[in-house]
């Protein structure tokens, strides 16, 4: 009966430490990607805080906010 | 016999009236070609010993020229004096700390009170700044003038006394999508009151925009497509001008009209024409219209103007130049 518990404790403890190690790995892997957006962004003079594409020399463009000198992207 | 006669004269009247498109409200110019070289009158301005970076805008206040300088690290906001552009000072520190910037956006004048107002949408406040306290005081700390709010707000405005500004709002309709319209706006209450006139066949309204309260009319210039629209204060239409390449398509690839003011008798809009993400972005002309919307002549700069503005006391446009000048100006007189 001791055995089992340990068993089943030891079994629980890697699956544990395994899904951590795919949720971590992953988490990663989603802000290279926003930093890699972003110095893309940065590359062509857009703006890195609106994902919907603000882009320089403008007007006004509105993303999540008000930016008076970029512009909107095509539509 | 006679009587046949009559009739198809005046039919052939009625159908010789319907060859043309233009009616009194309803314009139309296809040709826009009285053209005037004028890139060797403009006379440089020299703004050392400031830098000033490539997105800046100028306007008057009394004997002084304020550029707002979007893109600077440091201060965003320098002044010159009127007659000769000698540098006077700078203020309003980029940042967001006490009397910071943090997001710098129109710059609105009131000549009665020699202060200028600046918007900043990143506190979504717009701070006064007295111009004489600003010259007088290094360390000088604006104040709040009014609290914007975030679902209608200005972009720009003509600012005529607390109760009454001509402003070009905007209403988000989704994180990133926009509504723009002209309205009277009420600073102290925070009301605008919609502009009646809304034209029918465009769907996305991109414009800029001049009020002149001595003739009782705005004008307002689509930025994507090829139309000007004159009103009255009240909202009525008066005219709607459009141009050789007007077309209803909603689309942003070509730039239509830059910026609009009003210098006396006549609107002065600068026109591009080009494509919109290209180097044809800024305009290289202005379209010198009167009051009635006839189009007069093309004074045609020769260099990228970012923006404009009228100096009427010495009756000259002050311009910011994207190219091998930055800034100069243009005399008016015998011109227009």
């Amino acid at each position: 009966m001791k055995k089992n518990f340990i068993k089943i404790a030891f079994v629980a403890v890697v699956a544990v430490i395994a899904g951590y190690g795919v949720y971590s790995s992953q988490k990663s892997d989603i802000l290279s990607d926003l930093v890699l957006a972003n110095v893309e962004a940065l590359a062509v003079n857009e703006n890195p805080l609106c994902p919907n594409g603000c882009v320089s020399n403008g007007d006004g463009c509105y993303c999540n906010g008000w930016y008076p000198c970029y512009q909107e992207a095509k539509w | 016999m006679e009587y046949i006669k009559n009739v198809l004269a005046l039919l052939l009247l009625l159908a010789l009236g319907a060859c043309s498109n233009s009616t009194k409200t309803e314009k139309y110019q296809k040709e826009r070609d009285v053209i005037a070289n004028v890139h060797s009158l403009l006379i440089e301005i020299k703004t050392d010993p400031i830098l000033i970076g490539s997105i800046a805008r100028p306007c008057v206040l009394g004997n002084h020229v304020i550029i707002a300088d979007y893109n600077s690290p440091d201060r965003l906001i320098h002044l010159f004096r009127k007659d000769n552009f000698k540098y006077l000072g700078s203020t309003a520190y980029a940042g967001q700390g006490p009397g910071e910037i943090t997001s710098m956006g129109h710059i609105g004048t009131d000549e009665n009170r020699h202060k200028f107002y600046v918007s900043d949408h990143g506190k979504q406040k717009i701070f006064s700044y007295d111009i004489d306290s600003v010259l007088s005081f290094p360390n000088y700390m604006p104040t709040v003038k009014i609290e914007m709010n975030t679902v209608q707000f200005p972009s720009k405005y003509q600012y005529v006394n607390d109760t009454l500004s001509f402003a070009l709002a905007i209403e988000p309709t989704s994180t990133s999508t926009f509504k723009q319209y002209i309205a009277k706006w009420n600073m102290q209450s925070g009301q605008f009151a919609r502009m009646k006139y809304q034209h029918p066949d465009i769907t996305k309204k991109r414009i800029c925009f001049a009020v002149s309260i001595e003739n009782d009319i705005y004008v307002e210039c689509y930025t994507f497509h090829d139309l000007m629209s004159i009103c009255n204060l009240n909202g009525d239409l008066i005219c709607n001008i459009y141009g050789p390449s007007w077309d209803s398509k909603e689309s942003n690839r070509v730039h239509h009209y830059g910026d609009v003011i009003f210098c006396k008798d006549k609107i002065l809009a600068s026109y591009s024409g080009g494509a919109n993400f290209s180097d044809e972005y800024n305009p290289t002309k202005i379209l010198v219209f009167d009051l009635h919307g006839d189009y007069l002549k093309t004074l045609d700069i020769g260099y990228k103007i970012v923006d404009f503005c009228y100096d009427g006391d010495n009756n000259r446009i002050i311009m910011n130049l994207n190219d091998e000048i930055q800034f100069a100006y243009l005399n008016l007189e015998g011109l227009i």
